[in-house]
């Protein structure tokens, strides 16, 4: 098992990767808590060896998508409307004028509602920044598909938002 | 950065973890690892003995407990499972036509000619589907149906109007969908050998059932969907339709021209000769084939 201090380290650094991917599947804060600890779980139980941050960051969300996933089979439970835990979460707006807390809410909500694919694959195109080659392989896809999915996926945002 | 980019930057920057969140995951892995200890021998349930004592259908073992013990089979109880034996043989074989004609993975392939085979369960074709008329003539000339996955390949490498149109210049996307590991893996091995004694360069790649459920929706093979739709996201002022018309080669150097790459290197799009990525998803379906 990982040390204490590397895994409150690697709490630190990717906490809000984690959390936030784990938010592209639960709009409920103790769901997407109970999924973001089993990830460091995992990590604290793993012998995997990493190259790099990078490739734990990658590692750390690929295993959050994947826990989110079992867990979202296992119990088969619909979204519930969003709480007061989610908002919480929401802060610095640009704008009081714009009200851009509902902005963001209503992009959270649009991304949650996409099918996974494309969902995950946008996400980690358009906000973490991985290369579609990168993508392929954090989720063990085609690279071509990767691109597909990608582009699907703005499309139907672009949509929902519009 | 685009406005859509902008927009998911934004709100996904304003999220951020629960302060309590790091407390709470490191007493929770505390929890957890401090559970996973080894059993020690004492918590093991005690052996039960071939003679402990019966009482009806329970046994008695050390210590006094009950547990069930285990009958021996009747003669009825035999009768009746070679009964049921006998019949679920009998289904099978009336279902036997059935599994033969039931597609469980398609095997799409894209050149300038685009169709598809359907594959059945013991790797033979059962389906062809053509995707444009270079397809539907070379189809109408050769009889695939009928013929293992491999043989069926042999047949197009021997085929004088489909080896046309593989010249060194030309680029071949094999495109499986399956989600039976074993087959999947066969009709990948098979695949590759075949491109690997092509002249042109070729990739192997899994696809999921959405996505060729996708192309099919715009009467495009898989391998041509996917490319076409990367190219129409770089150049909006094609669409997929002008795609229909264009090679695989083709899409791919105007790909490779508008991200200013070799389209001959194997960078950002991993496209090797005869390299297989990933496992598709597919599920068999079956319906409307041309048989």
């Amino acid at each position: 098992m990982r040390e204490k201090e590397d895994i409150e380290d690697k709490i630190t650094r990717f906490g809000d990767a984690v959390w936030r991917a784990c938010l592209l599947y639960f709009r409920s804060g103790p769901d997407a808590e109970d999924a973001f600890q089993e990830t460091y779980l995992k990590y604290a139980l793993s012998k995997d060896e990493f190259s790099g941050d990078q490739h734990i960051k990658a590692w750390l969300i690929k295993v959050a998508s994947n826990q989110c996933k079992d867990m979202l089979k296992m119990a088969s439970r619909k979204n519930i409307e969003l709480d007061d835990s989610l908002e919480s979460h929401i802060v610095a707006p640009i704008s009081a004028n714009e009200q851009p807390g509902s902005l963001y809410r209503e992009v959270l909500a649009v991304m949650r509602a996409l099918d996974d694919p494309p969902r995950t694959p946008l996400y980690l195109a358009v906000y973490e920044g991985y290369t579609a080659q990168e993508i392929s392989e954090m989720l063990d896809a085609p690279v071509n598909t990767v691109y597909s999915w990608i582009s699907r996926g703005k499309q139907q945002v672009r949509e929902a938002l519009s | 950065m685009s406005d859509l980019q902008k927009k998911l930057q934004e709100a996904y920057n304003s999220v951020s973890m629960p302060p309590d969140l790091k407390k709470k995951t490191l007493e929770y892995i505390h929890e957890q690892t401090k559970q996973a200890e080894p059993v020690t021998p004492d918590q093991t349930e005690p052996a039960v003995a071939e003679d402990a004592p019966l009482v009806g259908d329970m046994q008695v073992v050390p210590g006094g407990a009950v547990i069930a013990r285990k009958r021996k089979r009747s003669r009825t109880r035999t009768l009746a499972l070679s009964l049921a034996a006998c019949f679920i043989l009998a289904i099978l074989s009336f279902g036997g036509v059935r599994i033969y004609t039931f597609e469980t993975a398609y095997v799409g392939i894209d050149v300038n000619p685009s169709f598809e085979l359907g594959i059945n369960t013991f790797d033979t074709v059962v389906s062809v589907q053509a995707y444009n008329d270079d397809a539907q003539k070379l189809l109408d000339a050769l009889d695939l149906t009928g013929k293992s996955y491999d043989e069926a390949m042999q047949t197009l490498a021997k085929n004088k109007e489909f080896s046309g149109y593989l010249t060194e210049e030309s680029f071949m996307d094999i495109s499986i969908a399956c989600d039976n590991a074993r087959q999947y893996q066969a009709l990948q091995e098979t695949s590759e050998s075949y491109l690997a004694v092509l002249p042109c360069e070729g990739v192997c790649h899994g696809v999921s059932a959405e996505l060729r459920a996708e192309a099919h929706h715009q009467q495009m093979g898989v391998g041509r969907y996917e490319i076409a739709l990367e190219l129409v996201e770089l150049d909006p002022t094609l669409t997929m339709e002008d795609c229909q018309s264009m090679s695989m080669r083709e899409m791919r150097n105007r790909i490779a021209a508008l991200l200013g790459e070799d389209a001959s290197s194997s960078s950002s799009y991993g496209w090797h000769h005869g390299e297989g990525q990933g496992q598709g998803q597919g599920q068999g379906q079956g319906a409307g084939r041309h048989r």
